[in-house]
């Protein structure tokens, strides 16, 4: 092999590797860990299928969904904790939402933090086991509406209807009774210039809405031992 | 649409429409994140939109970071 052969690979080698810098510049960053658990923030309000302004803090449903798609087909991730702190939002999506996590197969947790006001209740009790902080609130009251309405007998069914899938949600996934969650719902005086109720931390838990009183210690010790459990469980099965 | 929450509907639909267009949805690094347009054709991190707890850690996601794309 003559010299300028040689500094011609050389040079070509270098080339490479300037490539590979320039390509991969920032990827030297030092990854973390996977985690086996993950964690999906509710936030702010709920958006639905209106975009709402820049000023409100959003949990983007669309988002979300597959997003918990990817964690139920993902092997690696063995639990889900979900974080509420939100003043509700659109109920469909609100609901989709619900669903979602409830149809989950992978252990879930949630801890209400804040507030988990209105179509935050069936999402907190989606999940196989709620806490509530000490602190937190939950403000049940009737769905309403706003602006124009056309046939007033047919809106009203539609909202009843409506607030039915609500409430049956709740009923079906916590330990709330019907009635007792209607008359939360429907109660007079406990909200200044609205029907409803405000539940703190442990009424929450009182009245069977929310499993537990607990912060993030407590659902870690929750979420560890579902997840515990379900090895155990797909043991037995193999 | 039905929005099912204590607050007025006028806490909610207060600004005009061309506020919508400063914030739009971008993936960074493989995580959708919600950004701020910047007037220089740069975007500043708003939001995160991850449930892997440990991307919360990594710098070029904290909200105010300045991305190029």
């Amino acid at each position: 092999m003559s010299k300028s052969d040689k500094s011609q690979e050389e040079e070509q080698k270098q080339s490479s590797l300037v490539d590979k810098i320039q390509q991969l510049g920032q990827s030297s960053i030092p990854t973390a860990p996977d985690s086996n658990i993950h964690v999906l923030s509710i936030i702010g309000q709920i958006e639905g299928h209106v975009q709402l302004p820049p000023q409100n803090k959003t949990t983007k449903y669309e988002h979300l969904l597959p997003q918990l798609i990817a964690i139920e087909q993902n092997p690696k991730i063995e639990g889900l904790i979900i974080l509420l702190n939100t003043v509700g939002g659109d109920v469909e999506a609100g609901l989709a939402l619900s669903e979602m996590i409830a149809s989950l197969s992978k252990p879930t947790v949630s801890v209400v933090l804040g507030g988990g006001h209105s179509i935050g209740v069936p999402i907190a009790v989606a999940a196989n086991h709620s806490f509530i902080v000490p602190s937190a609130t939950m403000t049940i009251h009737p769905i309403r509406l706003t602006g124009l309405v056309i046939g007033v007998p047919q809106t009203f069914e539609y909202l009843d209807k409506m607030q039915e899938r609500v409430i049956q949600f709740v009923t079906s996934h916590s330990n709330v009774s019907e009635e007792k969650f209607k008359s939360l719902m429907f109660e007079k005086g406990n909200l200044t210039r609205d029907i409803g109720t405000n539940v703190v931390g442990k009424d929450a838990v009182e009245f069977g809405l929310i499993d537990a009183v607990g912060g993030v210690k407590e659902a870690m010790i929750e979420l560890n031992k579902q997840i515990d459990s379900n090895k155990v469980n797909e043991g037995m099965i193999q | 649409m039905i929005l099912y929450t204590p607050l007025d509907h006028n806490d909610i639909f207060t600004t005009t429409q061309d506020q919508y267009k400063k914030q739009k949805m971008m993936e960074v690094e493989g995580r959708p994140v919600l950004v701020n347009c910047l007037p220089d054709g740069t975007y500043q991190v708003v939001q995160l939109l991850s449930t892997n707890p440990h991307d919360y850690l990594e710098s070029p996601f904290q909200p105010g970071e300045i991305v190029n794309n």
